[in-house]
């Protein structure tokens, strides 16, 4: 008895000696973000890098001068020869531009590569999506909660490996408080820190497309959601299909700020497919239509 | 030798005679002899002989192989005097005895004594046992809780002050078999975590195995908590009506004819207050409450075959119209239903066969403008169990079952009209077991057996060894080792913060079930009469475990599999418990110190790593060091004070290292923010410590029955601990606030028993 609590103390200490587990302190990483949008001239592109987190941020003291960045079309995949190539130059600090107008194609594979100041190569991959066409009708206009809801058809999209990932997209022409929908204007009303920019352009967040209803000729319906409109009147919809890139980024991003689940203080680090820094070298495809959403029948 | 151990078995069995005629035997049923409730656990002894044994879970007891002789009977069993008689014994003789206990009443100064042996059944390995009494005067938020007192043990820790979740040895909740009268229990709590279904005043008796449980249970990695139900007053007709602030409760028992009948309903009656709160505040629901059934029968057809039909119904519901169109109705809860028939071959085989049925429905609804969410997850499980127990003699008693049962999973996700995901799973399963409690002396028991557990969804098939082992070094030192297998076929979707869309899945094709090894070592030590010491040293691992995806929120057009990952885990730890159980001053410390840790591939990997070299993280609720103290002190014959203190470690918590504010889009959203971090949950909160006091008259009410004030204040010195941070990113540097636990918190409840 008497060896018994000694040992089990001891017992205890080699246990605890077992536990090697701190944080680290802070490292600063570069950050890229850049999207592409098939069709689209290619995109500014913003190299900075990270702020200790409790410490005032602003771009412009993180932004990084001085990178060589080029984007590289690979015709033949990840891994072949590039086909061309757009170079970049900083117009501002940290802000790149595309030396020369070319135009971003669906279903391709491009290449970032950024000589950071500091000789650090970054890389980055990214396969646009597949195009796709909007098949509805442009410039409908639409009862808000009436009988029908709007459907937008689509040829589908493609994506090496997976099914077609959408976000879906209304962008408001007129923001005023008085088109605001009844749920918007609860949600503007009931707190004094957002303003109407904030619900200019609503998005679904990312939508399988295993969401949506395949037709016999192989077109997709999608019914367009009533809570995706903040504003009656002429809103564009905009139906985006994205690349792994993205989608990596933002539903880590949203798992790490917003996530139900996680438990609450365990915030996960984002899913970044970049080499050598963080951030996100993304890809879109894209088509629009315009609508008109009528306020309700009295 | 096995044959004619098997042969010895079968022949028992079939003819329900003693083969060893020369000697006597008693059994029997203990019960208490005001109400006739059976005992579990209660000891019966020959004292001449040092021969005894205790009462099962149905309060049925045997002592076999006994010399013809004179000898004195007796009985103990915690809050009730002793109870002794002469008895006299022939050979051939076998005895049936009903032994009724009268209930201690507190006399004031009196000095109670218990004797260590009757703990001895509660102190093997592994295995904590709480006083019902105890669970309803402790003091607790609201109204008496179950789990919460069980959180004060040694090695179950709570997650937080609003979550009632049992995360027993590092595990999980779902690791944590709930069993109420043999029936699993999916949802086992109210008002979203906040605390357990189990209603006080219907329950008989709680049983935590926290850790190497014997091949009886099985379908879970960690524990198994085992609750009875009160059988009802076989003697008179009794009630008990309880109001507090939160919730009121109505009990009611009494006699038919060959048996009895127990009633309980609990109803929250927090409307009122609600109603009042959405005068001047926003975001107070509606429509919220909670309900629960409990109900018992039980029918005596002879002294050998007993039967009982119980069940257990409750729910939650919420109706919460954040704005004109923004709605959101939750529905969850669960039913249980069984039926027992407890039939005695012989005075050596004991046997029980229960039906169960178990429901778990988890059905919320969001509505934003008119665009409808909609889940529904149900799980419907039926079984049969059998359960023989077989004392072959002095040396081996030997217990074998058989579990058969079907469960259907149901998932489906709905999206503004549209069925986004269904998943339904059809799964038969079913396990066989044998033990063997082995004594081949005075000094050594052997508990050995084996497991087989089959899940027909993914065609699982599982062999599960058990084996523990108790050297009895002194009288008062007690040596133990246990090591056991164990497989789980299911994993539970919750938030600490809210269990209202806790979310069962299970194993399936592609989705191997978890499983893991046990190890314990324990001493239980009894130091001074009425006093105990126990330490218990544990290590367990936890090998595929499967749990969904976090980053993953929309499963449409995924297969089954690709809504999950798949990880690793461990935990130890070492618990001390030392308790004083007479004097007028009783209660327990309860030391822990412990450590959980997981592993998921891709998570928690150095960032600009390799993704394939992810780190052990503790998820949050690991807490190295955990102290409870428990003390009852009666002050007068009216009044009894009690007071919990509870000191933890501060749990694991995330630390962000750096912060990133991206542009975006109008696609993906503009000023995105995010953080950096080095390593998950690396940082630890504030130490936890809550102190709460209660105190407790006992009167009576206008003549009528026996009535208690319940006063109690949580949290007494107001501590603000911390439940976690969150982030304002509106400020420029980021500001972190705390989001703290309970503040001081008075309670009141008034209980008349009639």
């Amino acid at each position: 008895m008497k060896y018994l609590l000694p040992l089990l103390l001891i017992s205890l200490a080699v246990l605890n000696s077992c536990v090697n587990y701190e944080d680290e302190d802070y490292i600063e990483y570069f950050v890229i973000e850049a999207y592409l949008f098939s069709g689209e001239q290619f995109p500014e592109i913003l190299f900075s890098t990270t702020n200790p987190a409790f410490e005032s941020y602003s771009f412009e003291d993180v932004a990084v001068s001085g990178a060589d960045i080029r984007i590289e079309s690979l015709g033949g995949g990840i891994g072949s020869a590039p086909d061309n190539v757009i170079t970049y130059s900083e117009s501002t600090p940290g802000v790149y531009l595309p030396d020369f107008e070319d135009f971003v194609e669906p279903g391709h594979t491009y290449r970032l590569v950024i000589t950071a100041p500091d000789e650090t190569e970054i890389t980055a991959h990214t396969i646009t999506p597949g195009a796709f066409e909007l098949l509805t009708e442009d410039n409908q206009s639409v009862e808000y909660q009436g009988e029908e809801q709007l459907e937008l058809v689509l040829t589908p999209s493609e994506y090496p490996g997976r099914q077609s990932i959408y976000i879906f997209t209304s962008i408001a022409q007129d923001t005023s408080v008085e088109n605001l929908t009844p749920i918007y204007f609860d949600f503007f009303d009931s707190d004094d820190d957002l303003t109407l920019e904030d619900f200019r352009a609503t998005s679904s967040g990312t939508l399988n497309e295993g969401n949506f209803t395949e037709n016999e000729d192989g077109t997709i319906n999608l019914d367009v959601p009533w809570l995706a409109i903040a504003f009656y009147g002429i809103n564009d919809l905009i139906v985006s299909t994205v690349d792994d890139n993205l989608f990596d980024f933002v539903s880590s991003q949203e798992t790490q700020l917003g996530g139900f689940s996680v438990s609450p203080g365990e915030i996960p680090n984002l899913n970044y497919n970049i080499d050598q820094a963080i951030g996100v070298f993304g890809s879109f495809t894209t088509d629009t239509i315009r609508t008109n959403i009528l306020r309700p029948a009295e | 030798m096995i044959l004619r151990l098997l042969t010895a078995v079968v022949l028992s069995i079939l003819f329900g005679t003693s083969l060893l005629a020369q000697t006597a035997s008693i059994n029997g049923y203990i019960k208490d002899k005001n109400t006739g409730e059976t005992l579990i656990g209660a000891n019966i002894a020959l004292i001449e002989i040092n021969k005894g044994s205790s009462t099962n879970t149905l309060g049925y007891f045997t002592i076999t192989n006994i010399p013809p002789g004179t000898y004195t009977l007796a009985t103990s069993y915690i809050g009730y005097d002793t109870f002794q008689r002469q008895i006299t014994l022939a050979a051939g003789d076998r005895i049936t005895l009903e032994v009724e206990l009268d209930p201690e009443v507190f006399q004031g100064e009196e000095i109670i004594v218990e004797s260590e042996r009757e703990q001895q059944e509660q102190k093997n390995i592994g295995i904590a046992q709480i006083d019902t009494d105890l669970i309803v005067s402790l003091p607790a938020v609201f109204q008496a809780d179950v789990f919460r007192s069980i959180q004060l043990l040694p090695g179950v820790k709570a997650a937080s002050d609003y979550s009632s979740g049992l995360y027993i040895r590092g595990g999980s909740p779902d690791q944590t078999l709930i069993l109420l009268d043999r029936a699993t229990v999916y949802n086992p709590t109210h008002f979203f975590g906040f605390f357990s279904t189990f209603n006080p005043d219907a329950i008989k008796d709680v049983r935590l195995y926290k850790g190497g449980y014997p091949s009886e249970y099985g379908g879970r990695l960690g524990s198994v908590l085992s609750i009875y139900n009160k059988d009802g007053n076989r003697n008179n007709n009794t009630g008990l009506v309880s109001l507090g602030l939160l919730s009121s409760r109505a009990f009611l028992e009494g006699p038919i004819k060959n048996g009895s009948f127990m009633l309980a309903a609990r109803r929250s009656t927090i409307e009122p207050y609600l109603a009042v709160l959405r005068e001047t505040t926003d975001g107070i629901p509606d429509g919220f409450y909670f309900l629960d059934f409990n109900g018992r029968l039980n029918y005596d057809l002879s002294t050998k075959d007993k039967f009982s039909v119980a069940f257990y119904s409750g729910g939650d519901y919420v109706d919460f119209p954040v704005f004109d169109q923004l709605v959101i109705n939750l529905e969850y809860g669960n039913q249980t239903y069984n039926g027992t028939w407890t039939h005695i071959f012989s005075d050596r085989v004991f046997s029980n066969f229960v039906f169960t049925y178990s429901r778990y429905f988890n059905s919320p609804v969001f509505e934003f403008a008119e665009t409808e969410f909609t889940q529904k997850n149900d799980i419907y499980d039926y079984s049969l169990k059998s359960d023989i127990e077989y004392i072959l003699n002095d040396e081996h008693n030997i217990k074998f079952g058989a579990w058969l049962g079907g469960m259907t999973f149901r998932l489906v996700n709905t999206f503004d009209g549209e069925t986004t995901f269904n998943q339904r799973l059809q799964s038969d399963y079913g396990a066989l077991y044998v033990q063997d409690i082995w004594k081949p002396s005075q000094r050594w028991e052997i508990n050995g057996g084996f497991r087989l557990n089959y899940f027909s969804s993914g065609n699982f098939l599982r062999g599960a060894p058990r084996l523990s082992a108790d050297y009895f070094l002194t009288d008062r030192i007690r040596l133990q080792a246990a090591y056991g297998r164990y497989h789980q076929f299911l994993t539970l979707f919750s938030n600490e913060a809210f269990s209202g869309f806790d979310t069962w899945y299970i194993a399936a094709d592609g989705v191997d079930p978890a499983w893991g090894d046990q190890f314990v070592l324990g001493a239980k030590t009894v130091p001074f009469e009425g006093y105990g010491f126990d330490v218990e040293v544990y290590y367990r691992s936890m090998n595929d475990l499967f749990e969904l995806n976090p980053f993953i929120d929309d499963y449409a057009g995924l297969a089954y599999e690709e809504i999950f990952r798949f990880g690793d885990g461990y935990a130890y730890g070492t618990e001390f418990f030392f308790e004083k159980r007479m004097g007028r001053t009783t209660g327990f410390v309860g030391y822990t110190y412990s450590t959980t840790w997981r592993n998921f591939p891709e998570y928690n990997y150095p960032l600009l790593g390799d993704p394939q070299d992810s780190r052990d993280y503790p998820p949050k609720y690991d807490r190295t060091h955990d102290v409870n103290v428990v003390v009852t002190h009666p002050l007068s014959r009216k009044w009894t004070f009690i007071f919990n203190f509870n000191f933890a470690t501060g749990q694991a918590y995330t630390t962000p290292s750096g912060r990133v504010e991206y542009s975006g889009n109008d696609i993906i959203g503009n000023e995105l923010n995010s953080f950096t971090v080095q390593k998950l949950n690396a940082t630890r909160l504030p130490n936890y410590r809550r102190a709460d006091i209660s105190f407790e008259r006992n009167g009576t009410f206008f003549g009528m029955g026996d009535a208690q004030w319940q006063f109690q204040i949580i949290n007494v010195f107001n501590t603000r601990n911390v439940w976690f941070y969150s982030y304002d990113f509106d400020d420029n540097p980021v500001d972190e606030v705390e989001v703290p636990l309970l503040p001081i918190l008075p309670s009141i409840t008034y209980t008349v028993k009639f």
